[in-house]
């Protein structure tokens, strides 16, 4: 406790408590935020402003400059008195605390001054008003926490080279590279590129790069003395060492050296000089935003159609997320797509991460083991650095309290497998590589107003550095990347020991429907489950199963949900699922109509004889249109069940029941009972369970011949049969009606009723057989 | 024997070094080094006596731990007024011996003559065998006369005892400052002790303990397009930096702007990582329509290397527009008591100051 502070604080408040808008500072003798605060509104209140305010904005500097230098022959006490508290809360001395501006203040503010490198031509027996706005921040003006000598010379040069400037503010004295630090430095930079007090803003914009490129290139070559000094500047708070030399106006060899020390660290040109690209490596976390990276990152996944264009565009390394809420999740088939690009891919985690409130140890544990888990499914090669996002813009309490811990846990998930590292602003990237919980750091350097980007350097152990986000390809192909700068110290892996699966893009388009599913029902619609509206969209996508009654066969159509799925963008590629025993493909689109069929009207038991809707809008309506086809053939009678066994689930794929609209009818009633016994079931998981592995997928014969056809011959043809025969059902009465009507009345029979039972039970008897016979390959 | 030492052996004439010289006139290491750096040659005439006064020299106490803990003081400022019946000619010398650990220098030091800078050089040499001494030698580039009241008036700002704080807060064997006026041919020898003749609070204590305060922000904006923001504090963590637990349940205050934030409630309590059932409670609120102020204090005293984070749940207010004015949102630790062995860690309070309001 300092007895000074105790008292200034004591002061303050008695002299100002019944001040309407003044707000009391804890009087407990140490200078903080509110101390400082409570000093700012005393201030206000004597300037005569009634809003106060913590901030010392334009209107307290301007009614304080309107007043003048606060100190040993100004009138009013009370301010004198505040700037000698704000004196002892800075650590000076402010004599008395009674305004009287004594030797003691006066040696006080000559010390603080000193400090803030403005002491030799500043007025030393009274507070000049941008020096009383520095007395009232928490700012330092000494060096603190093993600042670095040359960066706190650079800083105090700063300061007294520009203070004087209008827009200019006394920045922090410290030894530290800061947010602070980098505004004055820009602002600097911007009055000597000659833009004036009126653009001189500390942002680097378009004016400010233009006049770089113009007039700020220092070499061995030549330049103007002033951009040297500020490029010294720079330099040091970038974190090189022995450059700064006094604000030196020489370039010499030794210095062109580090510059092409600091080129090769920021992958920029070697040219030794101080121009644009390296200007802007040292000044925005962006570098040069118009770069293009070798790597980018990006959100959704990539096609072939995309991975086109970033070929084109020179891209090595690709990061992309190891699971995936609802957009980004990596796949098996993604994965060889851009190996089969000559690509590599270094993973991402992130499932929130974007306030400080998820981060700690037991969920970065949490997060460890999920992306452990991922890489270990996709079979990442051990030694990959993973990248875990902190994905807000943290400031050092908040690394400290919670970003801290929750690396703490990932790493105690990690197994000694994977090497960790982090996506997040430089100060992120920088602390935990300095606690020693990261190997490689991702930097989101694009977001460069960033209090963790502002101020900092090039983290020592970066690897890629997001700088812009850009939109690529064009037309319906175009799409968002993040475009990334590889400083090669991650290579990345293009390959994983996992075989590869043909039906991998299917796995990945599923996944990625399921995605949007999972959206659709965030978003209140939940009149139906995931699957179902997957299944939805392969019914609809190339328009094949719509007819009148095929809402009530297959299930009401979501219209709404099928505009959501067509218009949201990255849209994976479409793909056949392969049989793989069979080796042909299942028609997705007639998957995706029978098994709404399976989903809206109950499977019969086998053994009722009886049919519904559900058999119609699957196996059921293609057997009457084996039937139909048969009719219409003219063949005779007697060839019926030869007619079945060779058009049904015919491997020559000949149009009307071939052995893609079997599996697809087959799928969807024995997949459809999975989901119908398990709401959350997932139909990516459930074809990878039966078509990844060739035991499995020849079971799906016999279940579905138990499931809806019974264990015996006989049961399985009267089951069979009942599609043909059923009159229970008015729907399905008129719906086997409809159907023949529609298409089969060349067949020399007006109705279905009126060809003959045995031709239909000989089809039933040919279906039941074929199945039967797939069954038992 | 290094270069400056032969020398000094042979201005003494013999074969002695610097520090048995030391060791020889029992003098500190700063002084003699500086007694024997000094050229000027008596005058006949008895020379002027000189007064050097502390300014600026009210109490810092500084902790050490030299076996058990040890509050001392230091002037705050390191800094001399020099009085002198007699003009000081140019090339006197004042040498400031000092801790370079407690103290930061004023770079060049300042010499002022009633508001005004004098030309001075400087030079800071440290003493290897003494740990953290310096030694700043300034010397007068121009004359300085006697003002109307008889006296120089010169005042030295040297430089200003640090906020050292956690963990370089504690300084083994600290080095007494000293200013120091070597004879000219017009003044005579001055030197002085820099103690603060305030009385400070000094003394042994116990084990040094210290609470750092960090935390966490949430944003809150509102008006059209969200064009203006706010912070709101929803998280607070206090950790005990040791060695010693900390003597009391500490606290903690949140300050915010009432229009912003209509309450703060505890959401959740966790002592090292694992959730704890109510551990902090509120004390006070207080609501005007300048600020929204909780008080909260941890019910049980933090041990050394515990980390308590409390998770805050704002309910936050939505204005119309702009504000005229904002209170910036403040975390500050509370409730620390007057223990001389607190050791500050310079992490006592958080604000933020990026609100976007107007």
């Amino acid at each position: 406790m300092d007895e000074m502070v105790l008292k200034a604080q004591r002061w303050v408040n008695a002299t100002y408590g019944s001040i309407s808008g003044y707000v009391r500072c804890a009087e407990d003798g140490s200078t903080g935020w509110g101390t400082m605060y409570s000093l700012t509104r005393a201030l206000q209140s004597e300037l005569g402003i009634t809003a106060l305010s913590d901030t010392f904005g334009p209107t307290t500097l301007a009614k304080l400059q309107a007043y003048g230098n606060v100190g040993l022959t100004s009138s009013n006490m009370r301010m004198r008195t505040i700037a000698e508290a704000a004196l002892y809360c800075k650590g000076y001395s402010g004599g008395d605390l009674d305004g009287t501006f004594s030797n003691g203040t006066q040696a006080g503010l000559t010390a603080a001054v000193g400090n803030m490198g403005i002491g030799s031509g500043v007025n030393l027996v009274a507070v000049e008003p941008k020096v009383f706005k520095a007395l009232l921040t928490m700012d330092a003006y000494i060096s603190v926490n093993g600042g670095d000598a040359d960066v706190l010379a650079a800083q105090r040069w700063l300061n007294g080279k520009f203070y004087q400037r209008a827009n200019f503010a006394i920045g922090p004295c410290d030894g530290h590279f800061s947010r602070g630090v980098q505004q004055s430095l820009a602002k600097a930079l911007q009055y000597s590129l000659g833009l004036g007090d009126s653009g001189a803003d500390g942002v680097i914009g378009g004016g400010t790069r233009s006049a770089i490129k113009a007039q700020a290139t220092v070499s061995v070559n030549g330049g103007t003395a002033i951009f040297l000094q500020l490029f010294r500047a720079a330099l040091t708070f970038n974190g090189y060492p022995n450059v700064w030399q006094n604000a030196s106006t020489t370039f010499t060899s030794g210095l062109a050296s580090v510059v092409q020390e600091f080129q090769e660290f920021s992958k920029l040109p070697k040219t030794g000089a101080g121009d644009y690209q390296t200007w802007m490596s040292l000044l925005l976390s962006t570098g040069d935003p118009d770069r293009t990276g070798t790597a980018i990152d990006v959100m959704y996944p990539l096609t072939s159609a995309k991975i086109a264009t970033l070929r084109t565009r020179g891209v090595k390394y690709v990061g992309r997320y190891l699971t995936g809420g609802t957009n980004k999740v990596l796949t098996n088939s993604e994965i060889a797509l851009i190996f089969d690009n000559g690509m590599s891919i270094f993973p991402l985690y992130q499932e929130y991460g974007d306030k400080v409130t998820y981060f700690s140890y037991d969920q970065g544990f949490t997060a460890g083991q999920a992306a452990y888990a991922a890489a270990k499914s996709f079979t990442v090669p051990v030694g990959t650095t993973l990248y875990f996002s902190v994905d807000f813009d943290a400031l050092d309490t908040e690394i400290t309290s919670a970003v801290i811990p929750h690396f703490q846990g990932i790493n105690a998930a990690m197994n000694d497998d994977y090497g960790i590292g982090v996506y997040g602003c430089r100060n992120v990237c920088i602390q935990l590589a300095r606690a020693g919980l990261t190997s490689s750091s991702f930097v989101s350097g694009m977001s460069w107003g960033y209090s963790g980007n502002l101020g900092y350097p090039l983290p020592k152990n970066w690897a890629f550095d997001q700088i812009t986000n850009l939109t690529v390809g064009s037309g319906t192909d175009a799409f968002e990347i993040d475009n990334d700068i590889a400083s090669g110290a991650d290579l990345g892996f293009n390959s994983v020991s996992r075989p590869r699966d043909p039906n991998d893009a299917v796995y990945t388009y599923l996944i990625w429907l399921e995605a949007r599913a999972l959206q659709w029902v965030e978003k209140g619609n939940l009149s139906r489950g995931m699957p179902e509206l997957v299944a939805q969209y392969l019914r609809k996508r190339h328009d094949l199963y719509e007819f009148t009654g095929s809402q009530d066969t297959f299930g009401y159509l979501d219209q709404e949900w099928i505009d959501y799925v067509n218009s949201y963008p990255g849209r994976p590629d479409a793909a056949q699922l392969r049989d793989p025993v069979l080796f042909r493909n299942v028609d997705l689109d007639h998957f995706g109509a029978s098994f709404g069929g399976v989903m809206n009207h109950e499977v019969p038991t086998p053994g009722t004889g009886k049919a519904n809707l559900g058999d119609i809008g699957g196996w059921g309506g293609d057997l009457i249109s084996v039937l139909g086809s048969f009719c219409v053939a003219g063949e005779s009678a007697t060839f019926a069940y030869d007619f079945g066994k060779r058009y049904i689930a015919d491997m020559a794929a000949s149009g009307f029941f071939d052995i893609g609209d079997f599996m697809a009818d087959m799928d969807a009633l024995v997949v459809g009972e999975r989901c119908l016994a398990k709401s959350d079931a997932k139909l990516s998981d459930l074809f990878r369970e039966y078509y990844s592995d060739r035991t499995a997928a020849k079971s799906r014969w016999s279940t579905f011949l138990n499931t809806r056809f019974g264990g015996t011959r006989s049961e399985r043809v009267e089951s069979a049969s009942s599609i043909f025969f059923y009159d229970g059902d008015v729907m399905l009465v008129a719906a086997r009606n409809g159907l023949w009507t529609q298409s089969f009345l060349n067949s020399g029979y007006l109705t279905i009723g009126l060809v003959p039972n045995q031709v239909k039970s000989d089809i039933a008897e040919a279906f039941v057989d074929v199945a039967t016979e797939f069954a038992a390959r | 024997m290094n270069n400056g030492e032969k020398a000094m052996a042979e201005q003494t004439g013999i074969g002695i070094t610097r520090r048995n010289l030391l060791a020889a006139t029992g003098m500190t290491i700063g002084v003699a080094v500086v007694d024997l750096g000094v050229s000027g040659a008596p005058a006949s005439a008895a020379p002027a006596a000189v007064d050097l006064e502390v300014v600026g020299g009210d109490p810092v106490a500084v902790l050490s731990s030299d076996g058990s803990t040890t509050v001392t003081t230091v002037p705050r400022q390191l800094a001399v007024q020099v009085g002198s019946s007699s003009p000081l000619p140019a090339g006197t010398r004042l040498k400031v011996t000092y801790d370079r650990r407690i103290y930061a220098l004023v770079e060049p030091p300042a010499v002022t003559l009633q508001g005004r800078l004098l030309p001075v050089t400087s030079e800071t040499v440290s003493d290897a065998d003494a740990a953290g001494q310096d030694v700043c030698t300034i010397t007068l580039r121009e004359a300085v006369p006697l003002s109307a009241d008889g006296s120089t008036g010169l005042v030295a700002v040297v430089g200003t005892a640090r906020q050292v704080s956690y963990p370089n807060d504690l300084v083994r064997r600290s080095v007494d400052a000293s200013a120091e006026l070597p004879a000219t041919s017009r003044t005579a020898h001055a030197r002085r002790s820099l103690r603060p003749t305030a009385a400070g609070r000094a003394g042994k204590g116990a084990t040094p303990w210290g609470i750092a305060l960090d935390g966490g922000w949430v944003r809150h904006s509102w008006g059209p397009d969200a064009e203006f923001s706010y912070y709101c504090p929803i998280q607070v963590t206090l950790r005990s930096v040791g060695p010693g637990a900390a003597p009391a349940q500490p606290g903690f205050t949140v300050s915010v702007d009432p229009r912003l934030v209509q309450e703060l409630r505890v959401d959740a309590v966790r002592l090292n990582g694992k959730k704890v059932r109510t551990k902090v409670s509120r004390l006070r609120a207080f609501r005007d329509g300048a600020v929204y102020q909780t008080d909260w204090r941890v019910l049980d005293r933090l041990a050394a290397g515990d980390v308590l984070t409390v998770d805050l749940k704002p309910e936050l207010i939505r204005p119309v527009g702009a504000l005229l004015s904002i209170k910036h949102p403040v975390v500050s630790l509370s409730s620390l008591g007057d223990s001389p062995t607190r050791r500050d860690t310079g992490m006592n309070s958080l604000s933020r100051q990026d609100s976007v309001y107007a």
